[in-house]
């Protein structure tokens, strides 16, 4: 009975303390992380190495992780960059099939992935 | 023909068990955190695995017994319940997250809502597992997840810094946060040595009727199959470290998986990969799914295995099926697949040792084994990975808590 408590207590410690890191450096290397992968998918999909269906799967969760990481920042530079990542993330997902759009959204979210792995280097 | 149909229970063990959703998840977050700096974790583990295999195989093909009747007989009734209620908390736990696997893959390949994929990927699980033989569920699994070998191509294809690659089999203390680099060591070597690998594996030599004569189809299976785990954890290793670390991307999608596939072999590279990935995480599935229903009726002693016929193990039928049942509600209410894969590694490793222990024992009982007991290299190694399996059990938990679930 302890054993089962304890148990729940550390799964309920570890599912509420993971996913979004406290400090604004680790926030924003988590926001620079998906905007990076965001990237490298949409060059995929602009290069037409990829399928619509993962372009518009992959796309729509990398932009919930960028939204849960843009509402959990108290820094507003940060949440800046976050919003358009998400932005581009869900033209992405709009459009997988669109080669154009994509190379447009790769060239956003490299720029966006620079911006916040600056904000990382700099922040606390 | 038939000699390579023979290794197939290892290849389904291997590409089912050894490479399931845990490993592939553990394997591309480290390579993707630490580049090629955990690979000796994964040859410890793969030894590990190996050497608990040979010897589950070893003791079905002689006494024709499985891992929970020898848990039962050695631990009694008290401590063999223990380890009972232990291993079927991991299986559900690897089941539900398998499943959600299944429709994670299903999505990437379809982009058709999760939850309808949900429940297509309980469907089918439950006709493979009612209707199929288990040597056809060998095959179909087994071989068709070795699509996963694109990721070795992949990682060729990446040109990953070689010299480096070499550095990463020799042990080291690693770089950055030790408590997360400790973290992963610890799920890495849990994802191998996961307990239902073995029970299935055990359960499946009797199965497949094994005696004494098989004993070199056991060493075969045995080497081929987590040889084959073993380049593909790495292959996945090498490619996250090559291709996600420098780009400063932390690994914590099934689709980032897939897209170290992508990116250096292009479209056939990503389907190759969600393919193997859909069959591996599947043969996984199946295997949680049974090692379930094999461990309860091995541990009361009731009617159990896929050559009796539903009707002619019903007990047997049934706890496979509520297994699967359950697992399947859990993941229906939203929880995260990859988070539920990543806390049901780390709780099988702390019920390594009641998994691991029995086997030892019986395996080395000279009156049950007779001469097909326990050599010396056997227990040398057998001895060496329990201290293994006993030390990670005892920091699983604290590691989980102190690296935040390798986070940091």
């Amino acid at each position: 009975m302890r054993l089962g408590a304890l148990l729940a207590l550390v799964l309920g410690l570890c599912v509420l303390g993971c996913g979004i890191p406290a400090a604004v450096a680790d926030q924003a290397d988590a926001v620079a992380s998906v905007a990076a992968e965001g990237a490298l998918l949409a060059d995929d999909a602009a290069e037409g190495d990829t399928t619509a269906a993962f372009v518009e799967t992959h796309s729509e969760e990398l932009a919930t992780s960028a939204a849960e990481l843009a509402d959990g920042t108290q820094s507003p530079q940060l949440r800046q960059i976050a919003d358009r990542v998400v932005a581009a993330l869900e033209r992405l997902h709009a459009e997988p099939g669109d080669r154009d759009t994509a190379a447009n959204v790769a060239r956003e979210l490299t720029q966006a992935a620079a911006q916040a792995g600056e904000l990382a280097k700099s922040g606390p | 023909m038939k000699r390579i149909l023979s290794v197939a229970l290892g290849i389904l063990a291997a590409i089912g068990g050894f490479v399931d959703i845990g490993d592939i998840v553990f394997n591309v977050q480290a390579g993707s955190m630490f580049g090629y700096q955990l690979l000796w974790v994964v040859v410890i583990g793969v030894g590990g695995i190996m050497t608990y295999a040979e010897m589950c195989g070893r003791v079905a093909a002689v006494s024709e017994r499985a891992v929970f009747d020898a848990v039962r007989e050695r631990l009694g009734f008290g401590v063999g319940l223990v380890a009972l209620v232990a291993g079927q908390f991991v299986n559900l736990m690897t089941l539900t997250a398998e499943i959600g696997g299944i429709a994670l893959v299903l999505q990437l390949l379809s982009a058709l809502p999760y939850r309808v994929l949900l429940v297509l990927a309980a469907v089918v699980l439950l006709l493979v597992l009612w209707l199929m033989s288990f040597q056809w569920i060998e095959r179909v699994f087994g071989y068709c997840g070795l699509a996963l070998l694109v990721f070795a191509v992949a990682a060729i294809k990446l040109q990953p810094d070689w010299g480096r690659v070499a550095r990463g089999f020799v042990p080291s203390g690693g770089s950055g946060d030790l408590a997360v680099y400790l973290y992963f060591v610890v799920g890495l070597i849990g994802a191998a040595m996961v307990p239902y690998e073995v029970y299935f594996y055990s359960s499946g030599a009797v199965e497949e009727r094994w005696t004494p004569k098989d004993l070199g189809t056991n060493r075969a299976n045995v080497l081929i199959g987590y040889s084959l785990g073993g380049i593909l954890s790495c292959a996945l290793m090498i490619c996250a470290g090559a291709l996600l670390l420098p780009n400063g991307i932390t690994a914590e999608l099934l689709g980032t998986v897939a897209l170290v596939a992508e990116v250096p072999l292009g479209q056939i590279g990503l389907l190759l990969a969600l393919i193997g990935t859909l069959f591996a995480v599947s043969g996984a599935a199946i295997d949680s799914a049974f090692s379930g229903g094999y461990n309860v009726a091995q541990f009361f002693g009731w009617e159990w295995g896929r050559y009796r016929k539903n009707a002619g193990a019903p007990r047997f039928t049934i706890a496979w099926f509520v297994m699967l049942t359950v697992a399947f509600v859990i993941v229906m209410t939203g929880v995260d697949p990859i988070l539920v894969t990543e806390l049901s590694v780390i709780f099988s490793v702390v019920a390594l040792p009641l998994t691991y222990i029995p086997i030892l024992l019986v395996a080395n009982d000279r009156a049950y084994m007779g001469r097909y007991a326990n050599g010396r290299l056997s227990n040398v190694l057998g001895i060496f990975y329990l201290v293994v399996v006993l030390v990670i059990a005892a920091a699983a938990i604290p590691l989980l808590v102190l690296s935040n679930m390798g986070q940091g």
